[in-house]
């Protein structure tokens, strides 16, 4: 049931829809604010979206281009299930819009319309806008073949990818570059839903590669790049091909209008760098690159601008994938390596010590001339640089470092908060340090110092790891780590730790009576803890705790009566935990 | 180095790098949010298909986590699968997800071309302009951006495209009408 100020809030938008005076802007402007106040209120919505659908059909070009502009609004808003149904209703309506529109610009508000209730609401729509949309790429205007073709790549759907292929191959051979770009961007869409119906698109890619055109080139990359991707052995012309193309674009050979800030064409450059990376590497292309190399990197590395360090950063990662650390080119991405670390903005830093770690995984050497800058980015207080210097060091382990290397990265670890890099991370440490598995006591050390820092955000892998040590370990490794357990049982432990240790206490412990009451005293003191924070269910503590209690008495007979009494007062100020204290008692 | 030693540091895979000789064919961009500093959703463009419940969810996330980050921090950010990549102009973050083998100060360069195609339609753009003309927003990103690939790389030809579709091109239209008409009784 709707609200008094809601009823004439719907009321006030109906009238705003409705009414023909007042500048466009200013209806819209009210308008969205009163839909926006519904924006909480489904069942409005859904109510004044209906009230649209009857109004639609009667009302003025003028007041249906407002509708439509409502239903855009409406189908981005990601609203429940009723609405999108609701809005799923319009697709005929606007298909019918869109036949009797007489002017470009309804046209396109149709299109519009409808690419966004397919994007919120797939369903029937697409099979009802098939007809339209081939009807207008067969059109003769350029500018209806191109909106028609937007539209086209977001019928995504295999059954009509016959449907449409034969028109949009047709209009790759169109007068105007603008249509031909956008073909091959429709016919790369059907690729990559349905790559079977495409038996001509190596040749219309091979064509489009060579268009006079450097729009159609450039729309031609992705296309390349996939079809690289997929099956880099029989393309072994594409490198050459690519690597001319290159050439002809560093050295400015393109209109001016594909410049930026002084450098040509630049995504048209790293595109076709990351394809290089995909194809088979033969020695012969593979010589003729570090001239066109060194020319990008020498017109890149006095510019400043942002768009320059976007392709440094692609040619330094060519470079070290192609040439050894010996060779004149990986001096030369190096020195250019340092720019990108010397710089002051964080985004060119966080780039550069991504680029560090694969030089780093290449030659462990090229890093120690950057010693200085991996220190003072181990303390920086952007957590993405800090993350990114976790994993350089990460590469940087060596059977000589592994100790100093991991407790800097453990300390690190604990300053991180965001759950999600501090799970996969406390994984990633857990298996370097595993590396080092002749070094047990250290091992098992690491995996509860990864366990603190990661305190309840840990990886299940850390604690399965520990356990599984534990089980392999010998009766003398096994008393040493119980006495860690103990000290660690002291302090303050997250939950999950804290069950590990009373699962490996339940479990290995084989301590003599006096030194296990003791253990158990820390134990209890430590659920006692537990249970003293507020977000930790109260049975949950008490179950891990007497879990652990009772393999551990089913194991070392003796007389246990006053851990039950320490148990009952541990336990006694949850009265959840009554039924658990009889059974203790019991 | 010994053979066994770059065994272990080659098979340490760091997250967040590209895993350069094994990348999936993917598109450049995932999706795109442009939103206030309220947290408000002025436009949003999403290159993959994914349920209206998992976009809120990921929309919510996302904004929260770009609102919280501090005006000189790195602007990119890695969260779940893909790589953020996010750029505060005024009072709106435009904000970009990519995959982890794409580079991220390409993508930043994305973002600054499709502010300077808006700034030069719109002139002097800001929020009230997208907000009140998201639609116009939306026709520049589609000019722009298609199937989450770049590909227009002249600036001047997307405001052209766009400057046409805002003409009326009714006269165009009746030229037609005319010249069909004409056609017709062979006075072409």
């Amino acid at each position: 049931m709707m609200s008094g100020i809601m009823n004439k809030t719907f009321n006030y938008a109906v009238d705003m829809l409705r009414s023909t005076y007042g500048a466009e802007s200013v209806d819209m402007k009210t308008l969205f604010q009163a839909l926006s106040t519904f924006e909480e209120n489904d069942e409005v919505i859904l109510k004044f979206l209906k009230h649209i659908k009857t109004l639609f059909d009667g009302s003025s070009l003028h007041q249906k281009r407002k509708f439509l502009t409502v239903v855009i609004f409406c189908s981005q808003q990601c609203f429940g299930s009723d609405i999108k149904l609701c809005l799923g209703g319009f697709g005929p309506v606007v298909i019918t819009y869109i036949e009797r529109s007489k002017t470009i610009w309804d046209k396109k508000l149709g299109y519009l319309t409808l690419t966004s209730l397919i994007e919120s609401n797939s369903g029937e729509i697409i099979y009802l806008a098939v007809n339209t949309t081939l009807k207008d790429i067969s059109s003769k205007h350029s500018v209806l073949i191109t909106m028609a073709l937007d539209v086209a790549c977001h019928l995504t759907s295999v059954d009509l990818v016959p449907v449409l292929l034969p028109v949009v191959e047709k209009r790759l051979t169109h007068s105007e570059a603008s249509v031909r770009s956008k073909a091959l961007i429709t016919l790369h869409s059907m690729y990559r839903l349905a790559p079977e119906f495409l038996l001509n698109y190596h040749n219309h890619i091979k064509v489009a590669l060579s268009d006079r055109n450097p729009e159609v080139m450039a729309a031609s990359l992705a296309c390349v790049h996939d079809v690289v991707k997929k099956d880099p052995s029989s393309h072994s012309n594409i490198p050459k091909k690519l690597i001319f193309i290159l050439e002809q674009v560093v050295q400015g050979n393109l209109p001016i209008a594909f410049s930026r800030h002084g450098i040509s064409a630049p995504n048209v450059q790293i595109q076709i760098l990351k394809i290089l990376h995909c194809c088979e590497i033969d020695e012969k292309w593979k010589a003729s690159l570090p001239n066109v190399l060194s020319e990008m990197m020498n017109r890149c590395q006095n510019n400043k601008n942002n768009v320059a360090f976007a392709v440094l950063y692609e040619c330094i990662h060519t470079v070290v994938r192609l040439y050894k650390p010996s060779h004149d080119m990986f001096k030369s991405a190096l020195h250019i390596l340092r720019k990108f670390l010397s710089s002051n903005q964080a985004n060119h830093l966080a780039a550069g010590l991504e680029l560090l770690t694969l030089v780093t995984n290449i030659d462990i050497s090229c890093c120690f001339q950057f010693q200085n800058i991996i220190m003072k980015s181990m303390e920086h207080p952007d957590e993405t640089i800090k993350k990114q210097t976790l994993i350089l060091l990460q590469a940087l382990i060596t059977n000589e470092n592994y100790k100093v290397i991991c407790s800097h990265m453990i300390r690190q670890l604990d300053r991180f908060e965001k759950p999600f890099f501090v799970k996969s991370f406390s994984e990633k440490l857990a298996i370097v340090a595993e590396k080092f598995v002749h070094d047990q006591g250290w091992l098992i050390s690491t995996l509860h110092s990864i366990m603190r820092a990661a305190r309840e955000n840990v990886s299940p892998y850390v604690s399965n790891r520990i356990l599984t040590y534990f089980s392999k370990a010998s009766s003398t490794d096994v008393s040493a780590e119980l006495k860690q357990c103990h000290q660690l049982l002291i302090g303050e432990l997250s939950f999950h730790h804290y069950k590990v240790i009373a699962n490996i206490i339940g479990k290995y412990c084989t301590l003599e009576e006096n030194s296990l009451e003791s253990l158990i005293d820390v134990l209890i003191k430590q659920a006692h803890l537990q249970l003293k924070t507020t977000n930790l269910v109260p049975e949950e503590v008490a179950f891990v705790l007497l879990m652990s209690l009772k393999q551990l008495f089913c194991k070392v007979k003796g007389h246990y009566t006053s851990v039950t009494h320490k148990v009952t007062i541990a336990l006694l100020p949850y009265a959840s935990l009554s039924s658990i204290i009889f059974q203790v008692c019991y | 180095m010994s053979h066994k030693l770059r065994q272990i540091i080659s098979s340490v895979q760091p997250e967040g790098i590209n895993q350069g000789w094994s990348r999936k064919s993917c598109k450049m961009m995932k999706f795109m949010l442009l939103f206030s500093r309220q947290g408000k959703v002025r436009l949003q463009k999403w290159f993959y298909a994914v349920g209206d419940k998992e976009r809120k969810k990921i929309t919510r996330e996302l904004v929260s986590i770009v609102l919280l980050r501090k005006p000189k921090m790195c602007n990119f950010l890695d969260w779940k699968d893909f790589k953020i990549v996010y750029k505060r102009y005024a009072s709106l973050f435009f904000c970009c997800a990519v995959e982890d083998s794409d580079n991220e100060l390409l993508t930043l360069e994305v973002i600054h071309r499709y502010v300077e195609i808006l700034d030069k339609y719109f002139g002097s753009v800001c929020e009230l302009d997208i907000i009140f003309n998201f639609e116009k927003a939306y026709f520049i990103l589609d000019e722009f951006l298609l199937a989450g690939e770049i590909q227009e790389p002249s600036k001047n030809r997307v405001l052209r495209a766009v400057e046409n579709a805002d003409a009326l091109q009714e006269e165009n239209q009746e030229a037609e009408a005319t010249r069909s008409i004409l056609e017709e009784f062979g006075l072409s």
